[in-house]
């Protein structure tokens, strides 16, 4: 019988070369000492797209984070202290951890590179936007490049519940804020780099735009509204986010993520809700009839919007083509199913981002995932397993070596 | 076929003998090499393939020689061509290592990857009759920590 645990090493080098997904090369080196031996980070091919691992929330008295591969249904592992008890946002495979006491900092989870950022206190007028709990004061992070390549970048934010938007470049000792000239008040969800441009959204569906070049300059930056989403005023949006698909913007709508009376006989996890009647009491007379256990919440429905950009105006679509969405606490991202194995085109796959609701259980967020059909409306889970936590539930991670 | 058609005779490590147009062999860097250093005799030894091995090699070497065939058919020929049990995959990826013939090489070693593919570390083993060679303590070290673990 031939040998392979035995071949030359070049050559298990080259076969190694021919597996594209880290999922297949981790096998590949679990199966003998000698394949092993030349299953290195840097004999691997990495210049692949690759579809995001779930990041499951931190275990009790773990250090090692898991993650769960959509292509395999594989659980990887990974020792990841520094984002213990730390809310993890994510932009290209870098994690912006934020902890309980305000301090940020980049950090690469598979190199365990950090980079330290200024403490949230420094961004302007920050007493006057404290928030509570502080590891939400900082709403979502996108980076205009990947640190892991070059050191000309911008890490952009959403700051100080909603309201505002900040940068941090390498070296800056605090946060910059984007002092938006002609807009009123907007509480902002997401926004994305595009043509040297900042595209955000707000919650109440519109899409505003300001100059890279600018934001970065001493004046005031011009921003101004460009659109607005197309929806019935009895149909807002509860959440909504931005991202680019092959070379165009797309708007995407998130409905469910708000706590809502129960009215159907839904069947998941039960959760304890932290009392919030005495919340609700300030703000209006509380129905006698009200309790916990009549409130609920969970996605219901995505609408997608494509914004043509000439035209000014964004149209409804059900139709994505070859992509599928990656949304939550991640940078929204598209992919390319064809080119990522354990991917549906049209599909969204959604992670629980909503932290106004997750907030109220005292187990934290993470059922409210799943994939979302286009084409159907129909959601099916992606996760099989329970995974929750009250500083990071579950979230997509690029998986990058570096 | 010109009038200047020259054949080499290749000897295998069990002593078989196949006679095969120089044009043809020269597919092998390594014979390719002999040939133009002028130290090819009347036969050229290959100690380290077997005439199986060899055999393979050939019919791979003779088909895409062929004038006028199509994309199509070498694409099914390759296709066919590796859907081999793994012990002829073995001998024909270090044959082609030997040889030095890149484009069975790396046919080959895509073959392997492609039968990796999707499967857990027990069922690669035993696609290849591996024996696993961790001890426990070592397979529990790689499961405790294998995202992007390596080095």
């Amino acid at each position: 019988m031939p040998d392979w645990s035995e071949i030359p090493l070049d050559l298990l080098v080259s076969i190694g070369r021919c597996l594209n997904l880290i999922e297949d090369y981790l096998n590949f080196g679990s199966v003998c000492k000698s394949w092993h031996s030349v299953a290195t980070k840097n004999n691997f091919n990495n210049d692949l797209c690759r579809a995001p691992w779930l990041m499951l929330a931190e275990e009790e008295d773990n250090e090692v984070r898991k993650f769960f591969s959509l292509y395999n249904g594989m659980i990887l592992n990974k020792r990841i202290p520094k984002a213990s008890r730390k809310r993890c946002l994510e932009s290209m495979g870098w994690l912006i951890t934020v902890g309980e006491e305000g301090e940020i900092s980049l950090l690469h989870p598979f190199s365990g590179v950090q980079i330290e950022l200024p403490h949230q206190n420094t961004t302007v007028d920050y007493l006057n936007h404290e928030i509570d709990p502080r590891t939400c004061f900082i709403g979502k992070a996108i980076l205009s490049a990947s640190p892991s390549h070059t050191s000309d970048y911008l890490l952009m934010v959403i700051d100080g519940n909603q309201r505002f938007l900040s940068f941090w470049r390498p070296g800056d000792i605090r946060w910059t804020r984007v002092k938006c000239e002609g807009i009123k008040y907007c509480s902002f969800t997401d926004m994305i780099f595009f043509n040297d441009q900042i595209y955000s959204v707000d919650y109440s569906g519109c899409l505003l735009v300001c100059d890279v070049a600018d934001v970065v300059g001493p004046e005031l930056t011009k921003c101004h509204i460009l659109a607005q989403i197309p929806t019935e005023p009895q149909d807002m949006p509860e959440h909504v986010y931005i991202l680019e698909s092959l070379g165009s913007l797309f708007v995407i709508a998130r409905y469910g993520v708000q706590l809502r009376l129960v009215q159907d006989d839904c069947d998941r996890v039960p959760l304890t809700i932290i009392p919030i009647i005495q919340i609700i009491q300030e703000e209006e007379e509380i129905r006698e009839d009200m309790v916990c256990e009549d409130i609920t919440y969970g996605t219901t429905n995505f609408r997608v919007f494509q914004v043509d950009l000439a035209a000014v105006k964004m149209t409804e679509t059900r139709e994505l083509g070859d992509a599928a969405f990656f949304l939550g606490a991640n940078a929204s991202l598209s992919v390319q199913a064809s080119r990522c194995p354990g991917i549906k085109p049209n599909h969204i796959y959604f992670t629980e981002d909503f932290y106004e609701t997750y907030l109220s259980y005292e187990e934290g967020g993470g059922l409210d995932m799943g994939v979302f059909n286009l084409a159907d409306g129909s959601i099916q889970p992606h996760y099989n397993g329970v995974s929750l936590s009250r500083f990071c539930p579950p979230t997509w991670v690029t998986p990058t070596p570096y | 076929m010109s009038s200047s058609t020259k054949f080499l005779t290749l000897k295998t490590c069990d002593d078989k003998k196949f006679v095969l147009d120089e044009a043809i062999a020269v597919r092998s860097q390594t014979i390719k090499n002999m040939v133009e250093d002028d130290c090819v005799s009347n036969v050229i030894p290959l100690p380290n393939v077997n005439s199986k091995t060899m055999t393979k090699v050939i019919e791979y070497w003779k088909k895409h020689s062929e004038e006028g065939v199509s994309k199509d058919v070498l694409m099914d020929f390759d296709k066919a061509f590796v859907k081999v049990h793994h012990s002829i995959l073995h001998a024909l990826i270090l044959a082609a290592n030997f040889l030095n013939d890149k484009e069975i090489l790396d046919m080959m070693c895509q073959e392997v990857a492609d039968r990796i593919k999707g499967k857990t570390p027990e069922e690669i083993r035993k696609e290849f009759d591996i024996k696993n060679d961790f001890t426990p303590e070592e397979e529990e070290e790689i499961r405790k920590e294998n995202a992007w673990a390596f080095e």
